[in-house]
């Protein structure tokens, strides 16, 4: 019989991590087909000829979640445990490119994650033919599911940069994947639909959810699901080994340049936009959908913003460095250090809301916005995202300088008490819970946009919050621009003064 | 390259790390083919000043060349010219000792043929042909660094940057590992290898450095050095009678630098020539100073070291 107890002990001491890995596969892998197994039995109601749709389609979901897990352990402790052993340096000293080795930890993770999905390949076989399907869709499955587990893997091994220990590598893209699932699973926009697998499984196999009657996927030019769903994973991939190959070049760079983000973004803005318009004509949007629609756009943009713009933003080190090569000059002073991150994250942010605002205000989607209220919705969003960031931006660059080691997770922790602090001072002082909601407005600029111009919607807008959040907005991010360029200052004198003294 | 390029060249070089400064206006040169030892105790900055040189550290100031390369403009060239070998590494302990060779060998991208007599000959230097077949992870430590040391020159590199290469190891291997070092240098390599531990070093370098909290205090050929310390020299005078009329008569010697007392021992630093020398040991005898010794202190790289630093090392 099979000792679990005796298994975990086995695992537990077996330090090799591809085998341990492999083992955990196998396990976790038969003990979920056979699972399945029994669900598939149900849902057909003990009718064997049915029994092939739920099975396949559980089966791929299952293997889609234990391959991005395995990924993501694998991948999040690869380059972290080679930097807690001190063999990433003599690897990054062959004749190696950094892509190369990028392309190396990627495919060499591929195999062991590739083979939980290899698994279920003889019951997925058996699953179609009983079932009646063409042989030829378990080569679309697989597809979908190997550039899954590659997305997984590369994801891991973006995180792991950001470690010095195996485990703690492990963790940090646990928890960035599991975020990503979050916002996945959460948003309800029907471009999202093509980011799991899942969707597409469905209509490789003639299923069809509500979501799919209602949004037929990219039926305006034709492109199935699957498609978008390969090019989500491909485009995902390549920007994480792009960040890895940066990170192989130069460990203390950040992880990407403003041409990679650039390129990035119009990929991803490219393909949105592609999706977008190969709806069908007939399909009408309300406007206060497309309000809330382009809030919750804005509200997802800015927090992806913020957090390249926390990582662009230059740590003290990097700040020292630039300093002792003379970079501080007094056009620097005024605007901003050289390399900052502010004015290309503005144009991006300008550019992502310009966008949607166009696409949604155009006959296609019945003109939803009026010309005015759209270009209040680009000035005054605009306005508020750049404030939004320049207050990020700088109060993490303050920190930086004044408390290297803690700059994250203060500015992290300020931002947070920024984001819920008025909810939950609200919250603490009055009774009803509805009565609360107004306060995120302070620390939520697409909100806050939405009620400027937004009737429909007036109850979360209570008079002169919106106004508030505003001008404390403003008030924040001088006082964060402030303390940011006087810390500068004193550095670049002082390390001026220690330059002269070197001669 | 012509020969009066150096192989390593450092220029005001400065490194700091959330505002403690590790190296401090370091100017640094190593020629071509010299055995180059960096002395200093733990934390005088030697492992950062070895990362620098192997450009996996950017100094903060300061400019570095290895072999007349400029370390920001042409990092890929340089690392064809450097093996790097760190204190001490996990390597990947399940592999093969021969694995692990032929991993870094094709990391390297040696054609095939290069690739097999090159293990062949480095199995064979580092003394670890009999556990070609054997996992890394049941290796001894010192076999462990001979195999670091290995991966380390599967490139042939003409400058060796070997970081407290025997620290933590038993006697036999320490003097195994100087033993390969030494026909290494032998070659014709360059090796700049840091230690603490000053008898590692005395065997087979012909330069030295000494680097304390940061700075270079002391470097060049030990020979130099050497000479340099001749403008003032050690004696030691042994007293068993009159020991403070010596002292007094020293004291007054007009080459006398400085002086000090210890039990029947006076230790002095002389200015003067080897008749200066005579001239006092009369004078002492002179006044009926009973003396069992007068010596002259020989300068080895521990006098160096005592004489360069504040002596914070093994």
């Amino acid at each position: 019989m099979f000792d679990n107890a005796e298994f975990v002990r086995n695992l537990r001491g077996d330090k090799d991590l591809p085998r341990g890995a492999l083992h955990v596969a196998c396990y976790v892998v038969m003990a979920g087909l056979w699972v399945l197994y029994h669900y598939a039995r149900f849902q057909a109601g003990e009718a064997p000829a049915r029994l092939a749709e739920p099975f396949l389609v559980g089966m791929m979901a299952f293997h889609f979640v234990a391959a991005a897990f395995a990924g993501l352990l694998a991948g999040g402790a690869s380059i972290a445990r080679d930097k807690e052993n001190g063999t990433l340096d003599s690897q990054r000293l062959t004749a190696l490119s950094p892509v190369e080795l990028a392309l190396g930890k990627l495919f060499g993770l591929m195999a062991p994650v590739h083979f939980v999905n290899l698994l279920g390949l003889p019951m997925a076989l058996a699953a179609v033919l009983l079932g009646g399907y063409d042989p030829l869709l378990l080569l679309a499955v697989f597809a979908i599911l190997t550039m899954a587990s590659l997305f997984y893997c590369a994801l891991g091994l973006l995180m792991s940069t950001g470690a010095t220990k195996g485990d703690n590598g492990s963790g940090n893209a646990m928890i960035g994947g599991l975020l990503l699932t979050g916002v996945l699973a959460g948003c309800p926009m029907p471009v999202l639909e093509g980011l799991t697998p899942v969707p597409a499984l469905f209509h490789l196999m003639n299923c069809q959810r509500a979501v799919e009657r209602y949004y037929p996927p990219l039926a305006g030019v034709g492109i199935p699901i699957e498609l978008i769903t390969l090019l989500f994973y491909t485009l995902g991939t390549l920007a994480c080994v792009i960040g890895v190959t940066r990170y192989f070049e130069n460990p203390s760079a950040p992880p990407w340049t403003r041409r990679q983000l650039l390129i990035g973004y119009a990929g991803v803005m490219g393909a949105g936009l592609a999706f977008l318009l190969s709806f069908p004509a007939e399909i009408r949007v309300d406007g206060t959908s497309v309000l809330l629609g382009i809030a919750m756009f804005q509200s997802i943009l800015l927090v992806a913003l913020l957090g390249c713009g926390l990582l662009l933003t230059p740590d003290r080190e990097r700040t020292e460095l630039e300093l002792w090569r003379g970079a501080a000059s007094w056009r620097e002073m005024l605007f901003g250090e050289r390399g900052s991150p502010l004015p290309f994250l503005l144009l991006t942010a300008m550019l992502a809301n310009a966008v949607p605002l166009t696409l949604w205000a155009s006959p296609t989607f019945g003109g939803a916005i009026p010309p005015q209220e759209m270009v209040l919705l680009l000035v005054v969003g605009n306005a508020l995202i750049f404030l939004s960031l320049k207050l990020a931006g700088k109060l993490h660059e303050y920190l930086g300088l004044v408390a290297p080691a803690y700059a994250r997770f203060l500015t992290l922790m300020v931002l947070l008490f920024a984001a819920l602090g008025p909810l939950g001072i609200g919250m603490s002082m009055l009774d009803r819970f509805e009565e609360y909601l107004p306060l995120l407005l302070l620390a939520n600029p697409p909100f806050v946009l939405i009620n400027l111009v937004s009737a429909s919607h007036h109850s979360y807008d209570p008079p002169g919050l919106a106004t508030t959040s505003i001008l404390l907005l403003c008030v924040a991010a001088s006082a964060a621009c402030f303390l940011a360029s006087r810390r500068r200052a004193q550095l670049a004198a002082e390390i001026a003064r220690r330059r002269e003294a070197l001669g | 390259m012509t020969e009066a390029v150096p192989m390593i060249r450092t220029e005001h070089l400065r490194k700091e790390f959330h505002g403690h400064v590790a190296l401090e206006n370091l100017n640094l040169e190593v020629a071509r083919g010299d055995v180059y030892g960096l002395i200093g105790p733990n934390g005088a900055g030697k492992t950062t000043l070895l990362r620098i040189l192997a450009t996996l550290e950017r100094p903060t100031y300061g400019r570095v060349s290895i072999d007349g390369l400029d370390l920001e403009t042409h990092p890929k060239e340089v690392h064809r010219r450097i093996g790097w070998m760190p204190d001490f590494q996990h390597a990947f302990e399940e592999m093969t000792v021969r694995d692990y060779l032929e991993y870094f060998a094709r990391a390297y991208k040696l054609p095939a043929d290069v690739r097999r007599k090159r293990l062949q000959h480095l199995l064979e230097l580092t003394q670890l042909e009999v556990k070609a077949g054997d996992p890394v992870g049941n290796l001894s430590r010192g076999m462990k660094q001979r195999l670091s040391l290995g991966r380390t020159l599967m490139n042939d590199p003409a400058l060796l940057l070997l970081d407290e290469p025997t620290s933590g190891l038993d006697p036999k291997a320490r003097i195994d590992f100087r033993g390969i070092v030494k026909s290494l240098a032998a070659e014709g390599k360059t090796v700049l290898i840091s230690s603490h531990i000053l008898e590692d070093l005395s065997d087979f370098c012909n330069s030295v450095g000494i680097l304390e909290k940061g700075r270079m205090v002391e470097s060049g050929r030990i020979a130099s050095i050497v000479a340099r310390m001749k403008a003032a020299t050690q004696l030691r005078v042994r007293v068993l009678a009159g020991l403070d009329r010596a002292a007094a008569l020293v004291r007054e010697c007009p080459h006398t630098v400085s002086l000090q007392v210890a039990g029947e021992w006076i230790e002095v630093t002389f200015s003067g020539g080897a008749s200066e020398q005579a001239d006092l040991l009369a004078g002492l005898s002179a006044a009926g100073v009973r003396m069992a010794a007068f010596e002259e202190r020989r300068a080895g790289l521990e006098e160096i070291f005592l004489r360069g630093s504040s002596g914070e090392v093994s």
